[in-house]
C-alpha cells in the first residue's frame, strides 16, 4: 500500500510542480518507463507540456485512476467516465491539439484516442471548404489544380 | 494558426482511423500538405449509401479501385465493404482479390438488398478460402458461401456470418472444419433454418460462441426438428437466443464464465446444466427449472428477464442455487415487446433463507418494477433476508404515472432490513 501512497512532482515547461500520487502519474506511460529505469527521483520535468495542458492531463488521468479503483457497479463507473471523457474534450481547438500532442508524447493512450476522435467527428460530414475554414488550413493549389482533383475523386466529393 | 497540418504523419493517420474511407479521401483536396497523408491508411472502409443508380454507382467502382490502388502503407490490415443492390459479385470478387495482393488480415462485408427484389447474392472469390493471412472475417446477409472441399484458414480466429446463404448443406460444416485456430464465432441461422438441416459448431479451441436465431415460427424439416450441435469444450463465453427446441449438446461446457441464455422453449435444462462452472449469468426463460439439481456453485451476477411467464419462479430456484450470488438485476429484455409479466398467484419464496442472501448479495436491482403487491413481496423478502446487502435500486415501471410511480416505491422505505449499510436508491 505504501507504493500507492507515494507522491511525484511533474515539472511544466515554466517550471511549476504539479504533486501527484505514483498511481496517476503511471498514467503518462513515458513517467512508467522512467520509473522502471530506475529514474526514482520524486520530481519529473516534462519541458514540452506547460502547466495549463499538464494540469489538464493530469486531470483527465486522476478522474480514470479514480474510477479504475472502484469496484464492482461498473455499468455506472463507465457511463460516467464516458460522460467525463466527452465534457473534458470539449475544449476549443487550441487547447485540443495542446492535449494531442501532449497525450502523444506522455503516450496517454485513452486522452489521444478521444482527442483525435474529436478532430475526427467535426471533420466527418464537412465540405472541404468548412473544415480548411474551422482549422485556418490555407488552399495552396491553383483552382485548375483542385479541380483535377476533385475530379479524379468524385464519388468522395458527392454530396 | 494551423495545428493540424502540423501534425505528424501518424498523428493524421491516427485521426483517419476514426472516418470512413470517403471522408479520409476527401482530405486531400484541403492543401498540399494533405495530398497523399490518406494514402498511408492502413484500413479501408467503403460504404455505397445503397446507391440505387447505376451511374452514380459507377463513381464508387471507380472511387475503390483507385483509392485501393493509391495505397501506400506497408499492410492493409483491414477491409470493409457496405455494399446495396448494385454491386455485382464480380466486382466484390475483384475488390476482395486485391485487398489479398495487399494482405490484408480483416476482411467485413455487409450486403443489404432491395426488400422484396431477386438479387444474385455477392459470392468470395476461391482463392480467399485458403488464403492464410485472414484473421478475421465478417459477413452479413446476402452473400453466398461455395465453400470448396480444401478450405483452409489457418489464421483465422474470428468468424461472423450473420444470415449467409450456403449454396450446399455441407458449406456450413466444411467451412468450420477449416479453421484450426478459431476463437470467435457469431452464427445467425435466421434465414437458414429452412434450407440447411443441421448447424454442426464441433470446434475444440473456441472460445466464444454467439448462436442467434430470430425465425418466430418453428423450423420443422420433412422429418423432424433441425438441429444445432455443439461441441465446444473450450468455450468461455456463450450467447444462446433460440426460438425453437433444436439444440443438441455432445458435451459440457466446463470453463464458460459468461452466458447470455435466450430460449422460449420448455426444457433449458441441457443448455443450462452444461455449464457448471458460470460466473455471470443472464436469463430469459419461461420455463421453470424446479425439477432440475444442479446448481451454480459459481455464479456471482445474475440477470433476469422479467417478461416471460413463471420469471418469479425461475427467481426463487436461482436463489436456492446459487450459493455465491453477489449482484441481482431483474430486467426487461428489449428484444420482446412485452413489459414485466405480473405474478400470477402467489409468489412462494425458497423455504429457507438461501445462503446468498445470508452472506454474499450485496447489490439488488430491479428496473421496470410494476408495483403489484406480489412484486412487493419479493423486494420485501430480499430486503428482509439479505444481509450483505449495499446497494438496491429500484425504478419503477413507465407504464404507471409518476406520482403513482412514487407513492408505490415510497412504500418501500419502509420495510424492514436485515443490512444497517443498505442504501435505497428509487427512480
Amino acid at each position: 500500500m505504501s507504493e500507492s501512497n507515494k507522491k511525484i512532482s511533474l515539472i511544466s515547461s515554466e517550471g511549476e510542480a504539479f504533486e501527484v500520487s505514483e498511481a496517476v502519474a503511471r498514467e503518462f506511460e513515458i513517467v512508467a518507463h522512467m520509473l522502471e529505469d530506475g529514474c526514482s527521483g520524486s520530481s519529473i520535468p516534462i519541458t514540452t507540456v506547460d502547466s495549463n495542458i499538464l494540469g489538464k492531463v493530469i486531470e483527465y488521468c486522476t478522474k480514470h485512476v479514480e474510477v479504475g479503483n472502484v469496484e464492482g457497479n461498473s455499468e455506472k463507473a463507465e457511463k460516467d467516465l464516458e460522460e467525463f471523457d466527452k465534457r473534458f474534450i470539449a475544449v476549443e481547438m487550441n487547447t485540443l491539439f495542446s492535449l494531442i500532442l501532449a497525450a502523444n508524447y506522455l503516450n496517454v493512450k485513452g486522452l489521444l484516442n478521444i482527442g483525435c476522435q474529436k478532430v475526427a467527428d467535426t471533420i466527418k460530414d464537412m465540405k472541404p471548404e468548412e473544415v480548411r475554414s474551422i482549422f485556418n488550413i490555407e488552399n495552396d493549389y491553383t483552382p485548375a489544380e483542385e479541380e483535377v482533383v476533385r475530379k479524379e475523386n468524385e464519388w468522395a466529393f458527392q454530396p | 494558426m494551423d495545428r493540424i497540418s502540423n501534425l505528424s504523419d501518424d498523428l493524421l493517420l491516427k485521426i483517419f482511423s476514426y472516418l470512413p474511407t470517403k471522408y479520409v479521401v476527401t482530405t486531400t483536396l484541403l492543401s498540399k500538405r494533405w495530398k497523399s497523408v490518406w494514402t498511408m491508411v492502413p484500413r479501408f472502409d467503403f460504404d455505397d449509401g445503397f446507391e440505387l443508380d447505376p451511374s452514380r454507382y459507377e463513381t464508387f467502382i471507380n472511387h475503390v479501385g483507385r483509392t485501393m490502388s493509391l495505397r501506400t502503407s506497408p499492410v492493409l490490415e483491414s477491409l470493409r465493404f457496405d455494399v446495396g443492390p448494385c454491386c455485382s459479385p464480380e466486382d466484390m470478387v475483384t475488390w476482395i482479390r486485391t485487398g489479398m495482393v495487399q494482405g490484408v488480415h480483416e476482411l467485413e462485408i455487409f450486403h443489404t438488398e432491395e426488400h422484396l427484389k431477386e438479387h444474385r447474392p455477392i459470392k468470395l472469390p476461391k482463392s480467399l478460402y485458403t488464403y492464410e493471412k485472414l484473421e478475421v472475417l465478417k459477413l452479413t446477409y446476402s452473400i453466398g458461401l461455395d465453400v470448396p472441399v480444401d478450405v483452409w484458414l489457418p489464421s483465422l480466429k474470428t468468424l461472423h456470418l450473420i444470415s449467409v446463404k450456403y449454396e450446399t448443406k455441407d458449406c456450413h460444416s466444411r467451412l468450420l472444419s477449416g479453421c484450426p485456430v478459431l476463437e470467435e464465432l457469431v452464427l445467425d441461422k435466421s434465414l437458414n433454418s429452412h434450407s440447411l438441416r443441421t448447424f454442426y459448431v464441433e470446434m475444440p479451441s473456441l472460445q466464444r460462441l454467439s448462436v442467434v436465431d430470430v425465425c418466430e415460427e418453428p423450423n420443422y424439416g420433412l422429418d423432424g426438428l433441425h438441429m444445432t450441435v455443439i461441441n465446444a469444450p473450450s468455450l468461455m463465453y456463450l450467447n444462446f437466443v433460440d426460438y425453437h427446441d433444436d439444440l443438441c449438446l455432445c458435451e459440457n461446457m466446463p470453463e464458460v464464465v459468461v452466458a447470455n441464455v435466450k430460449v422460449v422453449y420448455n426444457s433449458p435444462e441441457k443448455l443450462l446444466g452444461s455449464i457448471p462452472s458460470v460466473k455471470r449469468l443472464c436469463l430469459c426463460l419461461p420455463a421453470s427449472l424446479l425439477l432440475s439439481c444442479f446448481g451454480f456453485d459459481h455464479l456471482v451476477h445474475l440477470e433476469l428477464c422479467a417478461a416471460s411467464r413463471g420469471w418469479w419462479d425461475l427467481l426463487t430456484w436461482m436463489l436456492e442455487s446459487s450459493p455465491k450470488l453477489k449482484v441481482l438485476k431483474i430486467f426487461v429484455c428489449n428484444e420482446l415487446p412485452c413489459t414485466t409479466k405480473s405474478i400470477r398467484g402467489h409468489w412462494k419464496g425458497p423455504t429457507s433463507v438461501p445462503e446468498c442472501l445470508m452472506s454474499h448479495l450485496h447489490t439488488f436491482k430491479w428496473k421496470n418494477y410494476n408495483t403489484k403487491d406480489e412484486e412487493k413481496k419479493i423486494v420485501a423478502y430480499i430486503l428482509n433476508n439479505a444481509r450483505q446487502l449495499k446497494i438496491v435500486g429500484i425504478s419503477g415501471s413507465r407504464y404507471y404515472s409518476k406520482e403513482e410511480r412514487l407513492k408505490k416505491l415510497n412504500e418501500l422505505v419502509s420495510l424492514p432490513r436485515a443490512s444497517n449499510s443498505c442504501q435505497l436508491l428509487m427512480d
